[in-house]
This record gives structure tokens, sequence and C-alpha cells, in this order.
């Protein structure tokens, strides 16, 4: 229970404290519960799957209450806490961190997180799923750049009818079902009918979330609108919802609708790979640009998850781990740029890496990462991912591929218009320490899981066997 | 049957139900016909209480409680009703200085 | 110490030294720095000396698993045989003296402690990518020495007038690596379904038991790696960047773009020499782009008048050189030859360096001439670099050059006709470089003319060095005509794998002396021929605008840049452009607005019903009912 008691205990400790220590509390915070996962990793054997929280009943209509963690969802806690806290770090030094309101709405957002990645109930994953959207949608809306008014109602209605979808699909399910616990949920026979339009309204929300080409149009304008903290939690956690969405929940829930459904994704997911990579390569405003090549990552990830075999998910948890650390990193910069030149448009930028070593450094070797360069967790993430798609099919592993190239290119595009070049301006404030701390963080989780991800895959192994058996063991598709 | 059989049965059910029928009949026609707020009101009462009568009869016709007890709230609710119901229009007609509900127009789409 | 132990010393050297010089080096004096980086280098020679003579049969280190998932086993794994010995002599020996040099070359540099930090970050790298037992360490050193190639090339990516141009070139080369590393990331995907392991090993005693795979397949796996070689190598079509790459300053120069890491394609087709030699077609197709890259880019080399631009091309050269010795199935040969060009392009690059380091970062040889009074050492050792690479009797590159010539004329007349004529090409560029730069008069300005002074110590030693090295590295692999034993072949052929089973070209005495006879005569014709032009005449090379015809099109590289520019780099910018602008801001999100506006619209149809009266609506709501009443009544 302390995994959610404490996000909500500080949260509301955030909202209540002086005005003077209320960036210590959320990060205190954020330590807290970081620690927590710690121990429940700790004390992790992996099986199928730890229950937090059952209290025996059902109510009428089949809601159980039930949360609780395998492998897979302790590793997506983990990396939750590790973001927030990384979050909240990154913007200590920051005006928004003083504010109480943002404070206890990261914490809130947090609570929200760990809740959907331990739910085992659907409606609780539902709800929970729900819940995140109030705090971002706050954040965004309140600390946003000046512009942002019409883009954040678009990402809220837009985002709110894919859930609605997911809803629709899980209230379907739970009709053949007892009630809606996970075990219930999974166990159901679906006619290949209805499996295919249960799997439809996962799809959609999860394709809205990640976002899929073509769901994404609310991504760009919302990145980039943004605070700096709104724009890594969106890309660094929420859309991570709805991978681990996929993983979890779409997959195992309507098998019987894969072969119909894996085409589409897989294909959806590298036409927005490199869409969404070729379009980078030209943006001016770097924060769009690092938007673009979210969209253009995470496709592959989406990609990959339609396999559904181990090597692919294995690949796919280090993906989304290393996205989210990158993201936070590459937002980081991004935000640092924009607050000290006040402007988000790199052709005004230049010269800064003389000014600013230390951020110049840095900066690059979170360039490296996001290009996925050996060493880092990106590499092994994306060769593995590449490898299941190339295996699926070459043409769409090449295909894929591509984005090592496409990467190189719009992500030095846009360090080196940032970064290179005789300085334009008299100053530039370096790095401060909590930045620099982030940094180092981010890298050195970044190296560590590069060079010795196996850590990871023994981590999820036994909970990614138990899933896809599960998968596999009533794909016995009814007439 | 006759007026005197009738007498010799007692009030029979069906004179219960005619009769709410055309009160009924009655509050509807007003309702729609009319444009004072006030007869309007005094309409939907009128309906209100029809259907209390026939609830009347047929907990006395079954020898059950529960349609009396029924009639309890809708009275309680009726008169809530009622005491919303003029005090909004006392507010209408102090500003439109009218009773028509025809000049109530301002939800219009 | 234990051969296990004494190659994870060796890797662990540059590393610790990097980390030391990354971390505190801002702190420490200079001299410090640069002693600390170039310390580690020659304590990992003198060890890389001690595995070379302790180790004669295939030894591996396992260190640990990266990946291991059910049916797939991906390890950090070390493979120490001859090839990767000789390689890591190479790379730590000249890596050593390029060091020293650096010490001198970057003196007043203030990014001194960083530069030192990428070097060593270099070597670890390019160590792993020798000395890895599979394809997948490969890869990791494979893009690792990608990335410290990227860091150095725009290592002065500040500078005022061609700070961005040093950026852009070093993105360029990324790239261009970047789509090389994609075909060997296939060709890793295809052995891995083909043989389901990476190790080099295991995939080569596969083959050589004779489960060959379908000839499609072994040709996709070779091609594709020739890919990627064709990237790190610079190899028609991706050889742009190389040129380019020499924005780098000159000690990278020499150590990365002609010493170690662009020998990185021909270490792998090498070490895979057992599925080329089942690939018939991609050798042939090895060997024309081999050709094809060593005669054009001599070519392009003949009009340049950078003093590193002519070094570059002259690399990309050799390496086409080279590459025609793979293409043939000359393995040894091939290896001989990167090891000699490793020690004669070193050294010229170096020598390059302190010419530049001499005339105060100018790199133009028209604005050189009779340097020879002002750096007697540095005019001795480039000399001898020039004549080596020249292929001038008795030479380093004389013997290895030799080599692959016999191969070409066991192979084919006219492609050893071909290289002739490249050869050729090379030694006529080689001696107007040598002879504009060093002979004559002084061109200069007077300032200039003023300060030239000889380099430092710990400059002219490696130079001197590198001299003897180029002088006497001919005899790794003399042939039997005048008393050698083939010392290198049997020396790769021992202990690694698939080497041994290749068949060696020996042609009889006669033979050989005839193509020496006849490599010596070129060389020595274009030496003439230089001497004449640049000496005798004292003929200056034109500026560019004076050029036609052919000259023209040597000194613009014959518009390779531009047409790449004009097929890739602006198709791409215009479908970006054209991509964001349409399908994403008009079509995509009109899509969606779309959507929004449907719901707008028949909100404004719906809305027409709202009267406002509350007649109406109690008309609706009584017409409603008993349209229901009605309804029941009639179904009942």
């Amino acid at each position: 229970m302390d995994l959610y008691l404490i996000p909500l205990a500080f949260s509301l400790l955030a909202a209540l404290a002086p005005a003077n220590l209320v960036r210590y509390v959320g990060l205190t915070g954020a330590l807290a519960s970081l620690v927590s996962v710690g121990v429940h990793g700790a004390y992790y054997m992996s099986g199928w799957s730890v229950v937090l929280f059952e209290p025996g009943q059902v109510t009428t209509f089949g809601l159980t209450f039930k949360m609780g963690y395998d492998g897979i969802s302790l590793l997506m806690v983990a990396l939750v806490n590790v973001v927030t806290t990384l979050i909240l770090l990154s913007n200590l030094n920051r005006e928004t961190a003083s504010l109480k309101g943002f404070n206890a709405l990261v914490m809130l957002m947090q609570f929200g997180l760990i809740g959907v990645f331990t739910a085992m109930d659907g409606i609780m994953f539902y709800v929970f799923w729900e819940l995140t959207l109030i705090p971002i949608f706050l954040i965004a809306y309140w600390y946003g750049a000046p512009e942002r008014k019409p883009a954040l109602l678009k990402f809220f209605i837009y985002t709110f009818v894919g859930s609605l979808a997911m809803l629709l699909s899980l209230i379907a399910l739970g009709n053949y079902a007892d009630n809606y616990s996970y075990e219930s949920l999974v166990t159901v026979e679906l006619s290949a009918k209805s499996a295919f339009w249960i799997m439809a309204g996962f799809f959609l929300a999860f394709a809205i979330k990640i976002p899929l080409v073509p769901f994404h149009t609310w991504q760009p304008d919302t990145y980039t609108l943004s605070p700096m903290a709104g724009t890594m939690l969106l890309s660094a956690l929420m859309l991570k919802m709805a991978l681990y969405g996929m993983i979890r929940w779409m997959v195992p829930l309507a098998p019987e609708a894969m072969q119909d459904f894996t085409p589409i994704i897989v294909i959806l997911g590298i036409i927005g790979v490199v869409y969404a990579a070729l379009i980078a390569i030209k943006q001016s405003d770097i924060k769009r640009l690092f938007a673009f090549a979210s969209i253009s990552h995470v496709g592959l990830i989406a990609a990959g998850i339609m396999l559904f075999d181990k090597e692919v998910l294995g690949a796919s948890l280090i993906q989304i781990i290393n996205h989210s650390l990158v993201a936070v990193g590459l937002f980081l910069a991004a935000g640092i740029l924009e607050d000290r030149l006040a402007t988000r448009e790199l052709n005004q930028m230049g010269g800064v890496a003389k000014l600013a070593p230390r951020f110049g450094f840095w900066f690059a070797v979170i360039g490296f990462a996001s290009v996925s360069v050996p060493f880092s967790s990106g590499f092994i993430g994306e060769f593995l991912l590449l490898k299941g798609l190339y295996g699926y099919c070459w043409i769409i592993g090449l295909i894929a591929g591509t984005t090592l190239v496409f990467g190189a290119v719009y992500t030095f595009r846009a360090y080196q218009l940032s970064m290179f070049g005789a300085p334009s301006l008299e100053s530039f404030k370096d790095l401060q320490w909590n930045e620099v701390l982030s940094f180092l963080i981010i890298s050195v989780l970044i190296v560590l899981i590069g060079v010795y991800p196996q850590a990871i895959l023994d981590f999820v192994g036994p909970s990614l066997d138990k899933l896809i058996q599960s998968t596999q063991a009533d794909i016995t598709i009814l007439p | 049957m006759t007026l005197a059989g009738i007498f010799q049965s007692g009030v029979s059910i069906q004179f219960y139900m005619v009769l709410a029928t055309l009160l009924f009949s009655i509050g509807a026609v007003g309702v729609l016909v009319r444009r004072n707020a006030i007869i309007l009101l005094m309409c939907i009462e009128l309906m209100l209480n029809s259907v209390n009568l026939l609830l009347v009869a047929f907990s006395t016709y079954f020898g059950k409680a529960d349609g009396q007890i029924f009639v309890f709230f809708i009275m309680v609710v009726a008169a809530a009703e009622a005491t919303v119901g003029l005090s909004i229009l006392v507010m209408a007609y102090r500003n439109l200085r009218t009773t028509d509900v025809g000049l109530f127009n301002k939800l219009k789409g | 110490m234990a051969i296990d132990k004494l190659i994870l010393t060796i890797l662990a050297l540059p590393l610790i030294g990097a980390l030391i010089n990354g971390t505190m080096g801002k702190s420490l004096p200079k001299i410090v720095v640069g002693s600390i980086a170039t310390g580690v280098m020659f304590v990992a020679f003198a060890l890389a000396v001690l595995v070379f003579n302790s180790n004669h049969e295939a030894t591996f280190i396992h260190l640990f698993k990266v990946i291991h998932l059910d049916d797939l086993e991906l390890n950090a794994r070390l493979q120490v045989d001859g090839l990767s010995t000789l390689m890591l002599l190479i790379v730590t020996g000249v890596g050593s003296l390029i060091h020293l040099f650096s010490m001198g070359y970057m003196k007043e540099d203030e990014g001194y402690y960083k530069f030192f930090t990428y070097l060593n970050l270099f070597i670890f790298a390019m160590l792993i990518l020798i000395l890895g037992s599979n394809y997948f360490m490969l890869f990791f050193g494979w893009e690792g020495v990608g990335i410290c190639s990227y860091l150095l090339i725009g290592f002065h990516y500040s500078d005022k007038e061609k700070g961005m141009l040093n950026g852009i070139a070093a993105r360029k080369a990324f790239i261009m690596n970047r789509i090389g590393d994609l075909g060997l990331l296939i060709a890793l995907f295809l052995m891995l379904m083909q043989f389901g392991t990476l190790e080099y090993n295991e995939v080569g005693n596969a083959i050589l038991a004779g489960d060959l795979p379908s000839g499609w397949m072994l040709f996709g796996i070779t091609l594709c790696l020739f890919i990627g070689a064709t990237g790190k190598s610079a190899q028609i079509p991706l050889f742009t960047w190389l040129p380019d790459a020499m924005a780098g300053p000159t000690p990278v120069s020499a150590l990365i773009h002609a010493a170690t890491m662009v020998t990185a394609g021909i270490f792998l087709v090498v070490r895979s020499n057992f599925l080329f030699e089942h690939a018939p077609q991609t050798q042939e197709i090895i060997l024309y782009i081999g050709l094809a890259t060593s005669l054009m880019a001599a070519f392009m080399a003949m009009r340049q008048n950078d003093i590193k631009k002519v070094l570059a091309y002259s690399t990309v050269s050799q390496l086409g050189f080279i590459f025609v010795s793979l293409g043939m199935g000359g393995y040894v040969a091939a290896m001989f030859h990167v090891t000699t060009h490793a020690f004669f392009k070193a050294l010229l690059f170096l020598g390059s360096g302190s010419v530049i380091h001499a005339m105060h970062h100018e790199q133009d040889i028209r604005k050189m001439g009779g340097l020879k009074k002002y750096i007697p050492i540095t005019h001795i050792t480039f000399l001898i670099g020039t004549c080596a690479i020249a292929g001038l009797p008795f030479l380093s590159g004389f013997f290895s050059k030799d080599e692959i010539l016999a191969h070409a004329l066991h192979h084919n007349v006219v492609i050893y006709v071909i290289m002739a004529i490249s050869a050729l090409l090379t030694a006529i560029y080689m001696f107007r470089l040598y002879f504009v730069v060093f002979q004559g008069e002084f061109r200069g300005d007077d300032h200039t003319k003023h300060h030239l002074h000889e380099s430092p110590l710990n400059m002219t030693l490696p130079l001197i060095i590198l001299a003897v090295l180029s002088l006497i590295g001919g005899l790794l692999n003399v042939p039997s005509l005048f008393g050698g034993n083939h010392w290198l072949t049997h020396y790769l052929g021992h202990s690694t794998l698939g080497l041994n089973k290749v068949a060696e070209v020996h042609l009889g005495d006669s033979q050989t002396m005839m193509l020496m006879g006849v490599a010596s005569v070129l060389a020595l014709g274009a030496l003439f021929f230089a001497f004449v032009k640049f000496v005798k005449n004292n003929s200056v090379p034109e500026s560019d605008e004076q050029l036609t015809g052919w000259a023209k099109l040597s000194a613009n590289k014959l518009y390779i840049d531009e047409l790449y520019n004009a097929l890739f780099v602006k198709p791409i910018e215009w479908i970006s452009a054209a991509l964001h602008r349409f399908v994403e801001m008009l079509f995509l999100n009109r899509l969606i607005d779309g959507f929004t506006m449907v719901i707008d619209l028949s909100g404004q149809l719906v809305r027409k019903w709202q009267t406002g009266i509350v007649s109406s609506y109690l008309f609706w709501m009584v017409t409603g009912i008993v349209g229901l009443m009605v309804y029941y009544i009639v179904k009942f």
C-alpha cells in the first residue's frame, strides 16, 4: 500500500506546505516512493504476481478493486518513481517548482501512474488511466506557454474519446466474464468478431495516447506548449501507460484478434517511424523537433510489441525505459535552451557549447543516447526490436532501420544548430547542480542498461513467460 | 348497469378511473392551450392530483397501503414543485412584467 | 601475466586514461593530461608486445552475457588470435606515437584535456572492435569509433569561421557511417537467423564444416557486411565523408582517418573471410568497387591543393587498393598493406601536421614551398613516407603493394593494368605534393616565413620512428625471392580462423621479378615526371578558376558531393517540408478538425429545436407520450 500512499500523502502535504519548503516536499516524496519501490523490488521474488490489495468482495457489477504487480508492473512502477524524481530534481531551480499546485499535481500524477501500472482489475485500470489525465492537463493548462489553450483542449478531448472506446471494450469484455479482475478477463474466450471489436477499442485508446500516426496530431502542439515538466511527464510517463497497456491488457485480453491487428499496428508504427523522422528533419522549433522524434521512437516500440514474443517484449521494455530517460534528458536540454535564450527557434541559437561547456557535454551525451549508439540502453532496445521486425518481414525491418540514419540526422542537426558555431550572445548560464545531477543519473542509468541489459531481462523474464503463455493458451477461436 | 345497480354495489373502480382520466385530460389540455404561467402550474397540479386519486383508488381496491404512501410522496413533491415554480414565476414577473409563457424565450438555442 | 589479464589490462588502460582526463583533466596541467593519455598508450603497447610474444593459439576470454534470452545469446567475449594481435599492435603502436605527437601539436589548444579524452576513448572503442569475438562486439566498437570520430572531426566546433562547417563535416561522417552501419546491422540479423549466433568461431566452423546456407543468403549476408565496410572504410558510394573529415585536428586524421578506424572495414572482411570465400558474387562486387574507388580517388587527389585533402584522397585510394585485394581473396596481402599503410600514412599525416604547425595552420600547398631548409627532420621523414607510398623499391609500400599486384596479375591482367595505373597516379600526386611543399622557393608571406620552425622533439620523434618503420616494414612479409619466408602469412594463417584455408598466390621468381621491375619503373617514372614538372619547370598549381577539362573535374572531386546533394539531401529536405506542410498540417490536422466540425454542425442543426417556448416543449412532450401510448396499445 505504501506504493500508493506515499505519493498521495505527499501530494496533500505539498498542497498544504509553506511556500518556501514546497519544492523540497515534492522531491522528498519522490525519493521516499523511490525507496519504497526499491524495497518492493528487493522482496519481489520473480513469480507471476504479488497482490497488494484485494478486499475479497465483488460489487454487483463485478468490480473487484484488485491491485497488484508482477515483474513488468514493478519495473514500470520503478520507472515512474525514478522519472518523477528526475523531473522534480531537474525542475528544482525553476519557478514552477516553488508552486504548491505543481508539486501536488506531479505527486498526484505519480499516484495515478502507479495505479495504472499495478491495476489488476479492468475498471480500476480505467479509473487510474483517466485519473492521470487530470493532473497533466492542469499542469499544462496552468503553467504552459501563453498560446496553449486550444491545443490543450484538443489534447484533452482527443485522449478522452480514446479512453471511452477503451471503457466500452472493457465493459463488453466484462459481460463475458464473472467480474472485472484481470484473471477472469484474461481467461474469457471470445469469438473472432467480438475479439476484433474489443481489441479495436483498446487500440484506439492506446494509439491516441502513444501516439501512433495518424492519431498523433494533438502531440506536437501539446508537447511544445506545455511547460518543461509537463512535456517530460507526457513523453516520459504518460505515453508509457499506453505501451504498457498494449503489453498487459490489449493483447492478452483479446489475443484472438491478434492476427488481424498485428499487420495494422506494425505498419502504422513503421509509417510513424519514418514519417515523424522525416518531419523532424526540417523542424525549426526544438521542442517540436523532439516531439516528432518521440513519435518516431515510440512507433518502433508499438510495432515491436505486436510481435509478442519474449525477445521483442523484453526489448520493448528496455526501450520504454530508455525512451523515458532520454525524453527527460532531451526535454530538459530543450527547456534549458528555451529558458535561457527565450526562444525555441533553432535558427536563433548557436555557440552555446562554448559558453556553457558542461551543458554542451551533457546535451551531447543525451543526444548520443537518443540516436542509440552502443553502450546506451537504446542500442540494445533498438537492436532487438529491429531484429524482431526484420524477422517478421525483412522489408519492414529495413524501413524501420532507417530510424538509425534519420535519427542521427535530426538529433545532430538540433544539437549542432544550438550548440556549435561561434557564440552570438555574451553569456549563457551553465548548468546548475541539480541539472548536472539529473543528466548524470540519466546517463549512468542509460549506460548501465546499455552494457548489462540482462539484469532487466532477468527481472521481467518469468513474468513475460507467463504473459505469453496466457495469450497462447486461449487462442482457440470460436466460430 | 343501471344507476341503482351502481349504488347497490358501491362505487366501483371504473368510476375512479374515468374521473381521473377526465381530470388528467383537463390538466393536459390546459397545459397545452393556456399561456398564463399560473394557470399552467394549476393544470400541472390537476394532473398530479388525478394521478393521486387513481393511486388511492387502486390502493383501496387491492387492499394494499403502498399506493397511499406514494401519494404522500407525490403531495410533498408537488408542494415543493409548486413552491419553486411559483417563486420562479414571481422572479420572472418582476423582470418581464408578464406571466405569459409565450414571451419566456430566453432559452432559445 | 596470463594472457586474459594482459588483454583486459590493455582494454582497461585507455578507458582509465579517458576517465581520469575526462573527469579531472580540466584542473590538471596540460603536461600531466598529455602524459597520462600517452603513458597509458605506451604501456598498452608494451603489453600488446607481450601478448604478441606469448600467444600462438586463438584464445577466448569470456566477460559476461549481454543478452541471454531463450535462444538468443549475445556475449561480451574477447578473442585473441593472429589477426587481432596484429591489429592490436598497429592500434596501440601507431596510436601511442600519435598520442605523443599530439602532446606537441595540440599544446596551444584550450580543449587539450578533451582532445586526449576523446583519443583514449577512441582507442578503447577500436580495441573492442578488434578484440571482440563476435559481430555484436564488433558492432559495439564499430559505432563507438564512429562516435569518437564525430567528436574529433567536430573538435573545433566553436571556431569563428569554420565552427559550423566542422560540425557539418562531423555530421556527414557520422550519418554516412550510419548508413553503412544499417547494412552491417542487417547482416547481423541475417546471420542470427541463419546461424543463431554471432560468434566468429561458430559461424566460421559451421561454414567450414560444409554447413552452407543458400547462395542468396550468403550473398545477402556478405553484401550487407560489405555495405558496412564501405561506410567505415570510405569506399564508393559512401566515401565522401573522409575528405571532409580532414576538418579534424591533424593527429586525428592520422590516427582515425588513415591508420586505424578506416581499416575497420578491411578487418571486418578479413575476419569474415570464410563467408566471403563462398560468395563469389560479393567478391566480384568488392573487387570492382575497390578498383573504381582506388582509381577515382587517385584521380581526385591529382589536383587537390590542401595538403591534408591530398592525403585523404590518397587514403581512400589505398583503401580501394586493399579492397581489390580482398575481392580476389588476398586477405593476408590486404592485412600486409593495412600494416604498412598504417606506418607510412600515419607518418605522412603527422608530417603534414608538422608542416601545418610550422606554417601556423596554413594548409594550402600553394603558399608553401622550399620548406626543406626550415624543417629538415620533417622533410626527411616526409620524403621517406612519400617514397614508401609511391612504392619505390625495397620500402615497405613496395612489398605490400607488390603482393596485391601479384594477386591481380594472377586473377586478371586487365585488373592488374588498372591497378598499375592507379599506383602510378599515386606516385605522381605524392611526389607532386612533396615537391610543391618542400622544394623550390617559399611562396608564403614574410611573417610566416619568419616564424617557420622545426617542431619540438615530441613531434619529431614519432616521425622518425614511423619513418624507420616505413623503411623496413616490408620485412614483415618478404617474398621468397629475397630470402624471406612470408612470415606474416604464416603468422596470420596459423591462428586466424579461415586464413589458413585460403590459398595464397605464390608466383614464381621470374614473375615476381617482372612485377617488381614494372612497379619500380612506374614509381621512378612518376618521380621523374613530378620532378620535371614541379622542380625543373618550377610550376605551381594554378588557382581553381584557371583549371579546365580533366583538371577541373579532378579539383572539384568529380562533382560527387554536388551529385549526392541533389540526389539525396535536397529531396529528403523537400519531402520533409512537404510532409509537414501538406500531410501533417493540411491533411491530418484538417481531418481531425473535420471531426470536430461535424459535431459542431450537428449541434447547429439540433439547436433549432430549442425554441425556448415552454408551450412547444410541452406540446412535443405530450405528443411523445401519446405516441408511445399508441405504440404500446397497438403492439399489445
